[in-house]
């Protein structure tokens, strides 16, 4: 547009929307990022991922997903318990499945069962199994693509229930700090003075801990379940982000348009949260996938310590424990950690890709 | 400056006491705590028993109250929190630990004796990081989207993405003689034998139980330190200063390494006073890992066996380090960068 | 330039402290008062001009007024009377509540130096002057809709701007911008800080033309800030001159600009270039030196070490501004033997 005074034109018109459309920030950014593949991919691939997991009950499971039994249908995967009575087996508790697919094939009697593709589940110790000959831990086979652990359970689907488990604990990890965080620095960043230099103290010391030695501690005391967990792991991590959030605000609120909306009577939230969040988010959306690489080894860690989830929950970390227990069981080593591996990396990728669309600038990026 | 560093001192006071107070009223206020073990050891006739691993312990034999009272006398459990946190740092200030009831030896003494082998493994990782780091750094910020930068980036991000301690369990399957090959022990300082080699066979016996540590040790700061090696000296090429310095017709390698280098590698030599909180975190895992006796596998046995007064001396002794090895930290930074005035 | 008598804004003794941390427990160490004991007046409908060089507290007044500096920085102690005539009342802004506050904002405006950051980024030109009406106006979406469109085309933007971001226009339109957010609210009173200083010298002129007229046709007064005199006397009815955070001079713009009296502001205008060698400005002199750190005031008369006809006596005691004519004020005992006092010194 040239620098002109416009001659006046229909006035207060609606405006014509002529294309091409002006793209936010954000909007470019996240062009930029769909167009670093490898980031792109890489996301794709894990959020794919992380969706078809919330479909594990129904692929990675011992219960059948539909039962024919004597004209009725049941759908025991997703729908109720069914008593082993129920099916005609002579068993207590749950009807075992696997074994009233093979009753069934064996009478004939026009019964079936559909089992999911993967008739295991996590929870589902298989020393009873007469397929399954020997202790535990079974080294992998065809049926067991990645064996047994110690207690007889089948590691490929603990391995994938683990995966869901890991990613819902590190994204809620980091939303939970990052929550913490930003509050703390956006209020020590925004109202500055005597709240900044005492929160800064305070923040200073907490950062001072040894995270992993307390959070061992009350692990060990307390056994939390995952919530507790993931609020005592987002207690000590939300350092970081409050700094940058601090600086982002910092420096945000001596611009200009943060002096015009309070001068326009704007109220402290509303200046923080609708004026100075928009423009302070670069570093909290680019660090978050590294900070959800941290939240996804601590869980691990935490896990192979003894110090994390409670049993029975498919843990990537416990597995590990196991193997390293006995250093003939390697599947019970390389499986998982070759899934907490991949999980990683791919969100390195993401973390990569993101930075730089956010951030084309600085020079910390890994490459 | 000098007022800068007395305030970072003081407010080692104030750190100190919040660390060690959140975690006293922690131990304090869950069960299975130190009494409750030592019943139990007793009832067990004296012996290590398996650790309780959570609330929930049976007193079914009877001990005699007298004996509770006085076990409870003895950790203060008798007397109110404040009393005995103060009792428990009085005796701090005067050097006093306690004694570990698992070991029966004075805290101070379990720590002494392992510190030195914690230290050796990790710094000896975190040097051998540095060794490799640095150049690796200088040549990918030299050969900046070269086909070498690509390739090392390769294994900076797969570097990132396995903690050190993920690594050593894994090379522990590979290499430490289960079903693969048997190239190194399974862990340990040393060999049990170790009294009986002679100098040779020391030497050749200490580096085989040290390569393995040591590596995953460096692994933990490979990604972070190469990628700050490579940036910052990148950073420093773009500037101003270094087109002056090849304006004036010096020789490439000489702006590079004697200009821009020296700049590059102030934020490194300050990490160092990081280092030491680094170590000891992730000796909590490797050392777990690799069945070395050092600080963070007796932190890890004392809190399975509910030891708290090992437990806090390794919290006293955690928390001291990571303070110094800021102070050190801010040290580095004057005396590396003249530029930096603290206020 | 239609001035009335009637007083809007009535600013007595404002002093503005900044504290100064450090030592071992960051307690405060010092102070600096950035603006010490400005008093003025700005009339309705009237201009008034606000010079002095960077470092003078001019920027930090007109914060001030506005009440930003309690929220932009808290540490900072402002004292003194901020009056703003409102309906027959004088209403003192200085320590009043923000939720007090409130409902006088849409009389004062400000329009700010930088035109990069004075505009949110992550918010449409629509947003960003709309959202004044959302807190003050109330009436319907097809109402603000309706003034937004309007304001847009007083500042001579087309009304497709509106869905616009900041970052797709020049710095002059973002100017724009600025004017039609500060008035959308129809304000009394404008604070504009150096609001062309930041723009090439090839638009500043249409975006002062701009302004007086608006102001002209919305019957405001204006407090014009600015770092020298070249585009203040042109805009302003009367002129402060400031100095190390008091008011050295205040006057009409032609006594200010035709006939300084303190020799501050006879250097200010000698620093004005112009066009015209014969140019009786140029009877001024240079000033020696740099405006002195706040922090290490000069005692007696702030400008005294710098001052080609300093007395003895103007180091011990500071000047109080004195009327030396209808409506000319000097804060200086000896400005009116100035070419006598310089002669002798040569």
């Amino acid at each position: 547009m040239a620098e002109t005074a416009h001659p006046s034109t229909a006035s207060a018109a609606p405006p014509l929307r002529r294309a091409p459309k002006p793209l936010s920030l954000l909007r470019r950014r996240w062009r930029k990022f769909r167009a670093l593949k490898r980031g792109w991919y890489s996301f794709l691939i894990l959020t794919g991922a992380y969706a078809l997991s919330f479909f594990l009950p129904v692929l990675v499971n011992s219960r059948a997903l539909i039962v024919k039994c004597d004209g009725r249908y049941y759908f025991p995967a997703v729908g109720k318990f069914h008593e082993a009575k129920a099916f005609g087996q002579r068993l207590v508790g749950e009807a075992d499945y696997r074994k009233l697919k093979r009753q069934f094939e064996e009478e004939g009697r026009g019964n079936w069962v559909i089992l999911p593709p993967y008739p295991y589940h996590p929870h589902e110790s298989l020393l009873t199994d007469p397929e399954l000959p020997g202790n535990p831990p079974h080294p992998p086979s065809r049926r067991h693509w990645m064996g047994t652990d110690d207690r007889g359970r089948d590691v490929f689907a603990r391995l994938l229930y683990g995966f869901q488990i890991s990613i819902t604990f590190g994204i809620a990890v980091v939303g939970l700090s990052y929550l913490i965080g930003m509050a703390i620095g956006a209020c020590l960043g925004y109202f500055g003075g005597r709240i900044d230099l005492y929160g800064q103290r305070l923040v200073e010391i907490w950062s001072n801990l040894p995270f992993l030695y307390i959070i061992m501690i009350i692990g060990s005391l307390m056994k939390p379940d995952m919530s507790i967990l993931i609020a005592i792991l987002a207690i000590f991590s939300w350092i970081s982000i409050s700094f940058y959030m601090r600086g982002e605000f910092y420096r945000e609120k001596s611009k200009d348009y943060a002096a015009a909306a309070i001068s326009q009577g704007e109220s402290n939230l509303s200046v923080m949260f609708r004026h100075l969040l928009p423009n302070g988010l670069t570093p909290v959306i680019s660090f978050a996938p590294f900070s959800l690489v941290g939240a996804i080894s601590s869980l691990v860690a935490l896990d192979f310590l003894g110090f994390g989830l409670r049993p029975p929950t498919p843990s990537w970390g416990e597995l590990v424990n196991q193997g390293l227990q006995n250093i003939f069981k390697w599947h019970l080593v390389v499986f998982p950690l070759g899934a907490m591996f991949a999980t990683l990396l791919l969100v390195v990728f993401i973390g990569e890709a993101i930075r730089e669309a956010f951030d084309p600038k600085s020079h910390s990026r890994l490459r | 400056m000098a007022a800068y560093f007395a305030r970072r001192l003081l407010l080692m006071i104030p750190t100190f006491l919040g660390v060690t107070v959140i975690v006293f009223a922690i131990t304090r206020f869950v069960p299975g705590g130190p009494i409750e073990q030592i019943i139990v050891r007793m009832q067990m006739g004296g012996g290590r028993g398996e650790s309780a691993g959570g609330a929930g312990v049976e007193t079914s034999v009877a001990i005699p109250e007298a004996v509770k009272e006085e076990l409870k006398k003895h950790f203060h459990f008798d007397k109110p929190i404040w009393r005995a946190y103060l009792l428990w740092l009085g005796d701090l200030l005067s050097l006093n630990l306690g004694k570990s009831y698992t070991y029966g030896l004075p805290v101070l003494e379990l720590i002494a004796e392992r510190f030195p082998v914690s230290i050796y493994f990790g710094l000896i990782g975190y040097l051998l990081a540095y060794l490799v780091c640095i150049p690796l750094g200088i040549a990918k910020a030299i050969k900046h989207g070269s086909a070498f930068d690509f390739a090392s980036s390769a294994l900076v991000f797969i570097g990132y993405s396995i903690p050190g301690w993920a690594l050593g369990a894994v090379l522990l399957v590979l290499f430490g003689g289960g079903s693969f090959w048997n190239v190194f022990p399974l862990g340990g300082f040393r060999s049990a034998s170790w009294e009986q080699l002679n100098l040779f066979e020391k030497v050749i016996d200490q580096l085989h139980h040290t390569i393995l540590p040591v590596f995953c040790y460096a692994l933990g700061g490979f990604a972070t330190l190469t990628i700050l090696t490579k940036n910052s000296l990148m950073e420093n090429l773009g500037q101003d200063y270094i087109r002056t310095a090849f304006a004036k017709g010096l020789s490439e390698r000489r702006v590079i390494f004697v200009h821009a280098l020296r700049n590059s590698l102030i934020p490194i030599c300050t990490g160092l006073g990081h280092a030491i909180g680094l170590i000891m975190a992730g000796s909590y895992l490797i050392e777990k890992v690799f069945n070395i006796d050092g600080i963070g596998y007796l932190g890890f046995t004392s809190i399975n066996e509910r030891d708290f007064t090992v437990v806090m001396g390794i919290l006293v002794f955690n928390t001291l380090l990571i303070l110094l090895g800021n102070i050190l930290s801010d040290v580095l930074y004057v005396l590396t960068d003249p530029r930096i005035r603290f206020q | 330039m239609s001035a009335s008598s009637k007083p809007l804004l009535t600013v007595r003794g404002l002093k503005v402290t900044f504290p100064i941390y450090g030592g071992v427990l960051r307690h405060k160490i010092a102070e600096v008062r950035a603006v010490d004991g400005v008093s003025f007046e700005i009339r309705e409908r009237e201009t008034l001009g606000l010079v002095g060089e960077s470092g003078s507290g001019k920027t930090t007044i007109g914060r001030a007024l506005l009440n930003l500096l309690r929220y932009l920085s808290p540490e900072v102690q402002v004292e003194g009377e901020v009056l703003l005539h409102h309906d027959g009342r004088a209403i003192d802004l200085n320590g009043l509540s923000r939720r007090a506050l409130k409902p006088l904002r849409p009389e004062m405006q400000m329009i700010f130096q930088d035109p990069y950051s004075s505009l949110n980024p992550r918010m449409t030109v629509r947003e960003i002057i709309e959202r004044p009406l959302r807190l003050h106006a109330g009436g319907g979406r097809g109402e603000r809709e309706k003034r937004v469109f309007e304001i847009l085309e007083r500042v001579g933007l087309q009304p497709d701007a509106a869905v616009r971001f900041p970052h797709e226009f020049s710095g002059g339109q973002r100017q724009r911008i600025g004017i039609a957010r500060a008035l959308v609210t129809r304000p009394r009173l404008i604070i504009a800080d150096e609001p062309v200083s930041a723009l090439d010298v090839s638009v500043r002129a249409q975006v002062v033309n701009l302004m007086m007229e608006l102001q002209k046709d919305f019957g405001l007064a204006c407090l014009f800030i600015a770092h020298d005199l070249s585009v203040v006397h042109h805009v302003s009815d009367r002129i402060a001159v400031l100095y190390l955070g008091t008011v050295v001079e205040i006057g009409t713009a032609i006594q200010i600009y035709n006939e300084p009296r303190h020799p501050y502001t006879r250097a200010l205008l000698a620093a004005v270039p112009s066009a015209d060698p014969k140019s009786p400005r140029l009877r001024g002199f240079p000033l020696r030196g740099e405006i002195p750190s706040p922090l290490k005031k000069p005692s007696g008369c702030v400008f005294h070490p710098r001052c080609p006809i300093a007395q003895p006596a103007c180091s011990k005691e500071a000047p109080a501004l004195v009327e030396i004519e209808a409506g000319r004020q000097v804060a200086c005992p000896y400005a009116l033997e100035f070419e006598k006092l310089s002669a002798r010194r040569d």
